[in-house]
């Protein structure tokens, strides 16, 4: 008896250490997503940045011509919630030193879906530090983004830095 | 003839550890020593850069709740950045010790 007891205990304890391994995925009650998010700078003055894109990747990247990519990025598996940090660290040496420069972003993802729609969302702030040492910071408002999941193939544009010429994308996508 | 053997050993071990006490010359253990310190110092130096501005961005979290974020969600960012800052704090401390 003591030994059959014994048995229980352990493979309720396996069983608990199997769903505290289980990915967030497989219990978490939202939508999978996929972020994509995006940073361009202007390089043409005659470019204007649109405020939703349309079409596949290769259409927006298209649709971006006078403008350069300061940084793509693909968060697999996003849950509600999640903190996305993103670091383009460039470390230049000067001065016998290093300066850091680059891109810091914490962005802050919501899915706010329920049984019958899929809502999702991001925000946050970026920081671009160019090699003169001159602090760009973005604060982006959450807003809604575009899921090609179902359907809508678009990046929209969170937020735009008019006077440094930087525009802020992002959609989300579901399993490739 | 034993005179001659223990000689000839002496000259032996003597040859042996030549190679192993001629590379560090108190100078060349000097010089050794500040290029390490040096670069210990560079080390610290971005640690502390980096440390700088992480810091610094705290205070712009403020800017998100007047950008229309919930409260709670700008609680999760700070507490996620003050974790990447106890993590670059415990790389100065590292650093320093180090030195």
């Amino acid at each position: 008896m003591q030994f059959v007891r014994y048995n229980l205990l352990v493979l309720s304890l396996l069983l608990t250490g199997l769903l505290a391994a289980m990915p967030a995925s497989s219990f978490a009650g939202g939508e999978i997503r996929n972020v994509n998010f995006a940073i361009f700078q202007k390089v043409d003055d005659d470019f204007e940045f649109e405020a939703i894109v349309l079409g596949k990747f290769s259409d927006f990247i298209q649709a971006m011509q006078g403008s350069q990519v300061l940084l793509l990025s693909h968060s697999t598996d996003s849950v509600d919630g999640d903190v996305i940090n993103l670091q383009q660290d460039v470390l230049r040496e000067a001065d016998g030193s290093l300066n850091d420069i680059g891109i810091n972003c914490s962005l802050n993802y919501r899915d706010n879906s329920d049984d019958e729609n899929t809502s999702f969302e991001l925000g946050g702030m970026c920081k671009i530090i160019d090699s003169l040492n001159v602090n760009v910071t973005a604060i982006i408002p959450m807003a809604s983004l575009p899921d090609t999941e179902q359907g809508v193939d678009a990046w929209v544009e969170l937020y735009e830095d008019e006077k440094n010429g930087i525009a802020f994308y992002a959609n989300v996508s579901g399993e490739e | 003839m034993r005179k001659g053997i223990l000689v000839i050993a002496m000259a032996g071990v003597l040859a042996l550890a030549a190679p192993v006490s001629s590379p560090l010359s108190p100078a060349g253990y000097q010089q050794l020593h500040a290029a390490e310190s040096n670069e210990g110092m560079k080390r610290l130096n971005l640690i502390i850069k980096k440390l700088r501005d992480a810091m610094g961005s705290m205070k712009d979290f403020d800017e998100l709740e007047k950008a229309g974020l919930s409260k709670k969600d700008v609680n999760r960012m700070r507490s996620a950045m003050q974790l990447k800052i106890q993590q670059m704090m415990e790389d100065a401390i590292y650093a320093i010790r180090s030195l």
